[in-house]
């Protein structure tokens, strides 16, 4: 089992195998469980276990005993879908990157959000809490920073790009940086001080409309900060929403099933669609590689640029 | 996996068989002069070689196009199982819709589809549904499409009395329309829904930025045409049609250019809801 950390199972459904007498044939003998990787999505943090219903939807359709994992961290769900591990896989952009490079054209994305209103992106922004001082990317000079991961979009890759697009090179206008694990864990790691900044998803909006989803959302939302204890500095997109990711060497027959019903959920079943944690009026889309050419190409970018930098220990301190 | 091409040089029985048996190939009706029934050679008068080749090689099963000469007889050879799958309109549909239903919307790509609204009143408000909204002063927040033409035609569908309304241009934004909702200034806000989730959801577990408003009505456009299947259709073979039409214009653009002849402005095709081409009565 490559899922690193905690790999949470929420068991067998009673589709499939049961309405077969637990004879499985055909593609589906071939498929055997479908297993899907989460993690939650760079732009909505939904507790695994609102994926019940979403489980029991998606096993009953396919007629396939169903698992959801979680991934505690991005290279979790890159190396389940890389290996084999799992069917499919719900990942940031970056993410899929990440799996596209190690086994190319073996995982393909199918599906991503869009909105109601026809956006299908979110962003990166840049927060600091309310009460410092800091209202621009220059007042961070000489401060810390903190990215979510190595391999999120809005959370390292993306404004590190954004940023040297801008003139500013991230390795030297910030005095230091970490990485806090996760977009939950860098919202609360700047909540306790950790950092002076991080950057975080933001989504549901825009810049000019303001954000309705993301980390700082889903955790005000939930009572664990005040939304109002921070601040939105810098906020850079679209990104192409998170993918969702499927192993090409599948069975087509399990593909087209599959995705048609990932694609029906917000019609079929609005309320275990809202329990994903999507919006009123949002729904899939298809997608193919294409449509994160940029991401690809920004990250292979950030691995080019990581590989020109002195070691940590030559620094001048 | 084999198709026999040439043997379907016949005019098929149009009595009802399971699409899935070995043998039965897949049928799917088009509207046009041509002699009733399936034939083989329809693909090829019809342009039809594209899509109905992608097609076959995903369901691993012949695929035959079948001429009508109505909506109306699409509609009841999808209900007595002689066709498989048939574009229908609302009232091709209304006749077979316990037996019938859609799967599939075609949306010009870009554009915001069959995209889904809200309407909401002050709480304190009298009207309690769309029938009430006769003379109603109703409120914008948005002048695009998507917050405008697309959520009255939605009303229209639904019944509300949307030629007496009196709407006047977008106020800027959600909270602008919500101010003059709350002062009195219109009786009724239309918002799309990504604005109604800015508006209304709040951002910490007490807070209910619209606890003092009402949503009377949520909803979406009805199709105006759809691709439909019969109701005894097996769910997965549904769900597996779904998913090689969603991508088809990624896919196989010749195959989606065949299906746009038929549902004008397809750039790309949508699920839908089981009561996308149900028209609401006033």
């Amino acid at each position: 089992m490559l899922l690193l950390g905690t790999a949470l199972l929420l068991g067998l459904t009673g589709c499939g195998a049961g309405d077969r007498g637990g004879k499985l044939e055909g593609w589906r003998k071939d498929v055997g469980t479908l297993r899907m990787g989460l993690t939650a999505g760079e732009e909505n943090s939904v507790s695994l276990g609102r994926w019940r219903k979403f489980e029991a939807y998606l096993g009953g359709i396919t007629g396939l005993p169903t698992q959801l994992y979680q991934a505690s961290d991005y290279n979790g769900i890159i190396q389940a879908l890389a290996s084999g591990q799992v069917e499919l896989g719900q990942m940031g952009p970056a993410a899929y990157a990440g799996a596209d490079a190690l086994v190319g054209a073996k995982v393909a994305p199918i599906l991503m959000a869009r909105s109601n209103d026809g956006t299908s992106g979110y962003y990166s922004a840049i927060a600091v809490r309310a009460d410092s001082p800091y209202r621009s990317i220059a007042d961070l000079k000489g401060k810390s920073i903190g990215y979510a991961d190595f391999n999120s979009a809005s959370g390292y890759i993306y404004p590190r790009w954004k940023l040297r697009e801008q003139g500013i090179d991230p390795e030297t206008h910030f005095g230091s940086s970490g990485i806090s694990g996760g977009h939950v864990q860098g919202v609360l790691a700047l909540d306790n001080g950790q950092f002076d900044a991080i950057a975080v998803v933001a989504s549901g909006g825009t810049p000019e409309t303001g954000f309705t989803a993301g980390a700082l959302t889903q955790l005000a939302r939930r009572g664990l900060i005040k939304r109002e204890d921070f601040r939105i500095i810098w906020a850079e997109g679209p990104i192409p929403n998170s993918p969702i990711v499927m192993r090409t060497d599948t069975p087509q027959e399990f593909q087209d099933i599959a995705r048609g019903a990932l694609a029906a959920l917000p019609y079929e079943d609005p309320t275990t669609w809202a329990e994903t944690g999507q919006s009123p009026g949002t729904t899939y889309v298809a997608v193919t590689r294409d449509t994160y050419r940029d991401v690809i190409a920004i990250r292979e970018a950030e691995i080019a640029e990581r590989r020109t930098r002195p070691a940590a220990g030559d620094k001048a301190p | 996996m084999i198709w026999r091409a040439a043997a379907l040089l016949v005019c098929l029985s149009l009595a009802p068989a399971v699409a899935q048996t070995p043998g039965v190939p897949f049928r799917i009706a088009v509207i046009g002069d041509e002699p009733p029934g399936c034939s083989a050679a329809l693909t090829a008068t019809r342009g039809a070689e594209a899509y109905t080749g992608h097609l076959a090689a995903r369901l691993k099963q012949d695929v035959v196009l079948c001429a009508f000469p109505t909506r109306a007889a699409v509609a009841a050879a999808l209900a007595d199982g002689s066709v498989d799958m048939g574009w229908l309109d609302p009232a091709a549909y209304a006749p077979v819709a316990n037996k019938v239903r859609p799967i599939l919307t075609g949306r010009e790509a870009g554009t915001p589809g069959r995209s889904m609204a809200m309407l909401l009143v002050a709480a304190s408000s009298p009207g309690k549904d769309l029938a009430s909204l006769s003379g109603a002063r109703v409120l914008l927040a948005d002048d695009r499409t998507v917050g405008r033409d697309i959520p009255l035609q939605a009303l229209a569908d639904a019944g509300a009395p949307t030629d007496s309304f009196l709407v006047e241009a977008a106020l800027p934004g959600e909270e602008a329309a919500a101010a003059a909702l709350r002062a009195g200034r219109g009786d009724a806000l239309i918002l799309e829904a990504s604005a109604w989730q800015r508006l209304c959801v709040g951002d910490a577990p007490d807070k209910k930025p619209c606890a003092d408003l009402a949503e009377l009505w949520r909803g979406r456009p009805t199709a105006r045409l759809a691709i439909a299947v019969s109701t005894a259709m097996p769910a997965d073979r549904r769900y597996q049609l779904v998913g090689i039409h969603v991508p088809l214009h990624l896919e196989n653009p010749r195959a989606l250019a065949w299906i746009a002849a038929d549902l004008p402005g397809t750039g790309l095709l949508d699920p839908t809801e089981a009561g996308a081409l149900t028209e609401k009565a006033p």
